[in-house]
């Protein structure tokens, strides 16, 4: 190599290290780095697409020159994470890929073969040949010079196949016969007795256990005070806690030479001796065992000390404020110790409860200041309690306080951590302090303004798409959009609303939505556009189209009207009525009209309310009726206002306009006349009510004539009045009296009938 | 001074005792609320509470109250009702109620879910108006703990954000046992309701007696009440698509489901959870719901001392064992999206045999229905294929709730629970292939309208063919409406017991008047087995048969049909020679 050609590689180096391409000359690629990369791209596709994760496991086995090691990790991927997913196939696909590998002349290697063969053997398991599974295993005992790893991985393997059959007895039987060899290894025999008692205890063949364990030579395998607590945990069992009891202070006042065995034999008494008290609920036993032996169970680690917490959690449960500090008192100092965590936060906040219950608040302070001290103390818990500190020694607290408490600590966590302060206070009876914290950080929150759209008086308003957008009016009127996002975790959580069916799941595309709404003598008129950068293949049918959820109520306090259109090309929508239909409530289904059709870049709907759908709550001028939309569309759900569905409060409102006196009493004519032609039908032989009561065979003449007589006859008196040359006065009189009766007579005629039954049955 | 001050009290309490009292008598069912700022202008002003109910029936009534000026004590003094025989209807059947209005979310009355505001509605059935404070100012309620120092009010309408939650099962929280006085103030109206439990002895007839309303101890007039006692005892509830077939009533309940739970939420305190677990059954048992459902047994595991007590429980409190439904799980299918293993093909074997041998010999029968699963999609449903096989090579049948999953399933299930409102189509597929339907959040429990609900767990179901209500939640423990996403509760916890609300009476007339529907079908069988020779029979039976047929579950007038009902079926009885049944 000369010079000239040196100095050329040298500068390529250079400039490849200015651009970073230095790992590509450091990363030495070799067959297992290629291989385990693919191996790491199949775990995308685990679950998901089986195809492709296998596809790229074959891919990563096929590269030339790899280990065994790795061989061995692709294979297992591929048999347990992607054959053994598809049960009647795994073992057949197994097979074809071990076997050959088994027959290879390097598979020297007992360990690998071994490994090979366990997989074979649970590929043939998920096929459903157990015996076939069975099989395999057995024959791995034939292998020569095995290791300890190796027998323990055939039996083990083995055993499993019996345990997943549920033949306890079986798996039973082979693990008494590794623990009871004197000459197996101490670590299998003691595997072996461990998984031995929990088939014992699924088995209920708990005194069969206790003699095994009795057995057990302990003193040689140094786990001694384990078998005690798998003892105890038999006889519990049994419900011999008074067993276990004196067992356990025997164990107590048990001398031994070593320190060691002394401090492990006592915890591991304490730890029996509560685990009575837990499971019996017997706080004032626990109180006592830990004021008589307290100092054991300092600097302890698990599993007393999970027991102690859970006896602690049983007395604030219980509002047993005494003996909840006790066990907090005993915990305080473990807890610097060990860690601070949330559910030591938990236990913290109880303590406080406690001490505040019993009078000791003075105590509050200097402890949330050596908590607030400690490094283990996260800032989240720093803020919570230091607001307590501060309430409690200063008492009321202000919002300088409360601002000086929570520091610069970041925003969403500073959230948290007041709305903890908060539920505290609130648990606390101290409302006060509980809604000075509250309102502190509702100021931090941006809160959106309740939206308001106007609703205007159009003269005869337009009712389909193409009326809306040749009628100018969307230049005229003001367009409200529904741009804000639906939290994606809020939207999965709908799926908990199984009464209603709608899918939040599409995801990338547009989301941009508005709409328009407008009055006129008919009804109330809204037009809602989608658009959709997709609108063609939506149109063609090869892409879903966009969805929208509703909300309507016809004033404050009204009943709600929901309903879902799943796609706006069709138009179709599903209501959902939460009242029943009577005088004063009738269903959308019945009333309203409902155009959808495409427009340039999207799909819009106009949709037809009719006042008569709710004649008894005409707005006026500065009504307000709560309304609500969201579009789930394929760019994720938006809403006009709400948060999540159904916040009635956090909906926006429209708000009427334009309802002079005049417009009212013509709407008001309107619905009479549908309501005289809807009552006029009641004489009608084809199932008015009038009719039918009238007969002799189906109806009541009697109650016709004593009770619904006058009433028809007051309606028919009354509507006569009903000319087009009424006056306005003449109206409103008759909408008072007449409308709901006409238009809804069903209801008042049943209402009548019911109470001319009961009287007459509780009359003689 | 003294004298001046003596003679004002005294002025005082004359005043007091003129106060002019006015009742309106109200349907208690009716979905129209009740606030103290509205007049109750469908009510009959100084009417007479008019009752029609069955022997052994628990029929409710009720009246609204006014008074021209305040009064601190007003309640009501039930006395005996006596027939003109001289039968007697004992006071002590009658129990009195005030109805509380209090702060729940802006949904409440019409839905279950959650908002952030608060708005007044009528809801609680309380003896003691006092358990709850309602704060109109600062718009919140406080609910009167019993501490042993002393009383405490504690606040149970925080927002959601910062509700520590309120420990129901354990906080000292109690309603009276018997009617308080209640508070009426001046210009506003008050509702009170009555239930009464008609003694299934009770000698059919007429009934009549009076109500006192007492004000600050002085009877102010009587409510005249006439209760007739019909000759007949309700039947259990049969379905409207087969007379022979059980209409099921359950609830499923999670806070207040087994001993285990309540003693986890009273802190192992198993003589109140027996105590409450039996107030559940009994409430749950006299109110129609009587299959017991899930009881929280875990095959061979654990729970076989609480299934074994907990069955005699349910025994004693009148519910039905005999189908067993949800008696235990059957799933053992894991939710990953993989086939489900044989291993757990194994375990669910193992589990259907011993649960099975252990519930036979508890019960003597293997009526059993367990439960295959909790809403699971459609590729569960698949998954769960070879365990529920295992339930039926067992020989029992196999629930599951869910939505339709009849593009997968249809053949290996005997009974699925629909979720959400209930549609007839859902019904005549089960029916076809020879299944069954129930239904359960359509909507929640949680709407405190009565006349809703009562349509929602009855006439709705029956009319669409359904065999069975099963809704969720009966009693969520909580007394807070704003708090979780939804607000499921039919009844509200006290520290022994439950507090009764407007919907949970709703739900009781729900399976009353399926058990009326029941009795007027079985009769007019009975009469239209005479054939068209027998025509009087033969057209009582039809247009009987008709008016059912023609009434709208959805739509109907649930008062109105079951006086109808009652007119029919005496029609019946008087046609087919039967005094009594």
């Amino acid at each position: 190599m000369d010079n000239l050609n040196i100095g050329k590689i040298l500068a390529i180096g250079m400039f490849c290290l200015g651009l970073g391409c230095v790992d590509a000359f450091s990363e030495v690629q070799t067959p297992d780095s290629t291989s385990e990369k693919l191996r790491q791209e199949a775990r995308k596709f685990e679950r998901r697409n089986r195809p492709a994760h296998e596809e790229k496991l074959l891919e990563a086995l096929s590269v030339e020159g790899i280990s065994d090691k790795q061989r061995r990790l692709a294979v297992s991927d591929l048999v347990r994470n992607g054959y053994m997913l598809d049960n009647a196939a795994a073992y057949g696909k197994a097979k074809a890929l071990i076997l050959p590998i088994l027959s290879r002349e390097d598979m020297t290697n007992s360990s690998s073969r071994i490994a090979y063969t366990i997989m074979l053997s649970d590929a043939a398991f998920r096929s459903s040949m157990p015996e076939e599974s069975k099989r395999l295993l057995d024959g791995l005992w034939q292998l020569g010079d095995l290791k300890f790893n190796d027998t323990n991985a055939i039996f083990n393997a083995r055993v499993d196949i019996d345990k997943k059959m549920c033949d306890y007895d079986a798996a039973r039987k082979a693990y008494c016969k590794v623990f009871e060899n004197p000459l197996e290894h101490s670590v299998r025999r003691w595997d072996a007795i461990r998984a031995a008692v929990d088939l014992w205890s699924a088995d209920r063949l708990l005194d069969e256990g206790i003699e095994a364990l009795d057995k057990w030579d302990h003193e040689k395998l140094g786990h001694r005070f384990d078998i005690f607590s798998f003892r105890c945990r038999l006889m519990r069992e049994k419900g011999d806690y008074d067993g276990v009891r004196d067992l356990s202070l025997s164990l107590m006042k048990e001398e031994f030479s070593s320190e060691r065995d002394k401090k492990n034999a006592r915890e591991a008494a304490l730890a029996e001796l509560l685990r009575n008290d837990l499971e019996r609920n017997d706080l004032d036993s626990a109180v006592s065992n830990l004021k008589e032996y307290g100092e054991i169970y300092k600097g302890a680690v698990n599993p007393l000390n999970s027991i102690v917490s859970s006896l602690a959690r049983l007395a604030y449960t219980r509002n047993d404020w005494e003996k909840g500090a006790f066990i907090a008192d005993l915990k305080l100092d473990y807890a610097f110790k060990w860690g601070f965590n949330w559910m030591t936060r938990d236990s913290f906040l109880n303590y406080y409860q406690a001490l505040r219950a019993l009078g000791r608040q003075a105590e509050i302070p200097p402890s949330t200041e050596k908590i607030v001290a400690s490094d283990k103390v996260g800032e989240e818990d720093a803020v919570l309690f230091r607001i307590i500190g501060a309430r409690f020694g200063k008492g009321r607290l202000t919002p300088k306080t409360i601002r000086d408490a929570a520091g610069s600590a970041e925003p969403k966590l500073k959230l948290r951590a007041l709305a903890n302060a908060a539920k505290f206070f609130v648990a606390h009876g101290d409302r006060e302090t509980a809604l000075a914290i509250y309102s502190f950080r509702q100021a931090l929150m941006v809160d959106r303004p309740q939206n308001r759209a106007k609703v205007k008086y159009v003269k005869d308003a337009p009712i389909d798409v193409g009326r809306w957008y040749s009628s100018g009016l969307m230049d005229k009127l003001e367009r409200h959009d529904v741009d804000v996002p639906y939290d994606e975790d809020e939207a999965k959580k709908l799926i908990y609303d199984v009464s209603v069916q709608r899918d939040v799941s599409k995801s990338g595309g547009d989301s941009e939505t508005y709409f328009y709404v407008c009055w006129d003598d008919w009804g109330v008129h809204l037009l809602f556009v989608g658009m959709d950068s997709k609108y063609r293949e939506v149109m063609e049918g090869s892409l879903g189209g966009t969805g929208y959820e509703m909300y309507l109520c016809f004033g404050e306090g009204a009943p709600t009207y929901q309903w879902i259109m799943d796609d706006q090309k069709n138009g179709k929508i599903h209501y959902y009525d939460y009242a029943s239909q009577g005088k004063n409530y009738r269903p959308l289904k019945d009333h309203v009209i409902v155009y959808s059709a495409p427009v340039e870049g999207g799909f819009a709907t106009a949709m037809n309310i009719p006042w008569s759908a709710g004649y008894e709550r005409l707005p006026d001028n500065g009504t307000t009726w709560p309304f609500e939309m969201i579009r789930w569309s394929r760019g994720g759900g938006v809403t006009w206002g709400g948060e999540t569905i159904w916040q009635i409060s956090r909906w926006g409102r429209w708000v009427f306009e334009g309802m002079t006196k005049e417009r009212k009493t013509a709407i008001k004519r309107s619905l009479l006349n549908a309501a005289r032609a809807r009552f006029s039908a009641q004489s009608s032989i084809r199932g008015g009510e009038i009719f039918m009561w009238q007969d002799k065979e189906i109806g009541d003449p009697e109650f016709y004539s004593e009770a619904l007589r006058p009433f028809v006859e007051k309606i028919q008196n009354d509507i006569a009045a009903l000319t087009p040359e009424a006056d306005a006065r003449t109206i409103d009189r008759l909408y008072e009296e007449c409308m709901g009766p006409m238009y809804d007579f069903k209801y008042y005629a049943d209402e009548i009938r019911e109470k001319y039954l009961r009287k007459k049955f509780t009359e003689e | 001074m003294k004298k001046y001050c003596a003679v004002m009290a005294i002025m005082a309490a004359m005043a007091s005792l003129a106060s002019q009292v006015e009742w309106w008598s109200v349907p208690a069912m009716s979905g129209t609320q009740r606030l103290p700022d509205v007049r109750p202008d469908d009510g009959e002003k100084g009417g007479a509470i008019r009752i029609v109910a069955a022997m052994g029936e628990i029929e409710s009534a009720s009246i609204v109250v006014s008074a021209d000026r305040e009064i601190p004590e007003f309640t009501l003094a039930v006395g005996d009702l006596v027939s003109k025989s001289g039968d007697r209807i004992p006071a002590g059947n009658f129990d009195p109620y005030v109805i509380k209005v209090w702060y729940q979310n802006g949904n409440a009355w019409w839905n279950y879910f959650h908002d952030v505001g608060l708005k007044l509605v009528p809801e609680l059935l309380l003896r003691d108006e006092n358990l709850i404070k309602v704060d109109e100012k600062e718009v919140a309620n406080f609910v009167r703990v019993n501490n042993p120092k002393g009383v405490e009010w504690r606040w149970v309408s925080p927002p959601h954000a910062i509700d520590p939650g309120f420990k129901s099962a354990v906080e000292p929280v109690f309603d009276a046992p018997s009617l308080m006085p209640a508070k009426i103030e001046k210009g506003k109206y008050k509702q009170f309701w009555i239930n009464v439990k008609v003694p299934g002895d009770a000698k059919p007839g007429l009934y009549e007696g009076n109500i006192a309303l007492v004000a600050n101890g002085k009877k102010a007039c009587d409510v005249p009440v006439k209760l007739r006692v019909l000759p007949f005892a309700l039947p259990d509830p049969k379905t409207y698509y087969d007379l022979k077939s059980d209409f099921y009533a359950m609830l499923y309940v999670c806070s207040t489901g087994n001993i285990d739970v309540f003693m986890r939420r009273n802190g192992g305190d198993r003589q109140n959870a027996e105590k409450k677990l039996m107030a559940r059954l009994k409430m749950q048992a006299s109110y129609g719901y009587t299959d017991a459902l899930y009881l929280g047994y875990r095959p061979g595991r654990i729970g076989e001392e609480q299934t074994v007590r907990q069955l005699e429980m349910a025994k004693e409190a009148g519910m039905r064992t005999d189908p067993f439904f949800e008696c235990f799980h059957a799933t053992h299918g894991s939710t990953a999206a993989d086939e489900a293993p044989p291993e757990n093909v194994y375990r669910a074997r193992r589990d259907i045999r011993i649960a099975g041998d252990f519930l036979h010999k508890l019960l003597g029968h293997r009526n059993f229905w367990p439960a295959g699963g909790e809403e699971p999609g459609l590729g569960s449903i698949l998954k769960f294929r070879p365990v529920w096989k295992e339930v039926h090579k067992a020989g029992y049948n196999l629930m599951c709730n869910g939505q339709d999953r009849s593009s997968v399933g249809g053949f290996n299930d005997e009974l699925r629970v629909h979720g959400g409102i209930a549609d007839a189509s859902h019904a005549r597929f089960s029916h076809a292939v020879k299944g069954k339907i129930g239904n359960y959040a359509g909507p929640h429990n949680g709407p405190e309208n009565p006349e809703y609900m009562r349509r929602r767990h009855g006439m709705s179901l029956y009319k669409k063919d359904f065999d069975m209500t099963y809704n969720y939640d009966w009693c969520e423990g909580d007394w807070n409406d704003l708090r979780g996403a939804y607000r499921i509760t039919a009844v509200y916890e006290t520290r022994d017991g439950f507090v009764s609300t407007t919907q949970w009476e709703g739900m009781r007339e729900a399976i009353d008047d399926i058990r009326y529907s029941t009795l007027l079908l079985q009769l007019a069988e009975e009469a239209y087995a005479y054939g068209p020779a027998e025509t009087e029979k033969y057209y009582a039976a039809r247009k009987a048969m008709r008016f059912v047929a023609l009434f709208d579950g959805e739509t109907g007038d649930l008062d109105a049909y079951r006086m109808e009902t009652i007119g029919h079926i005496l029609k019946l009885m008087k046609l087919l020679g039967k005094e009594r049944l």
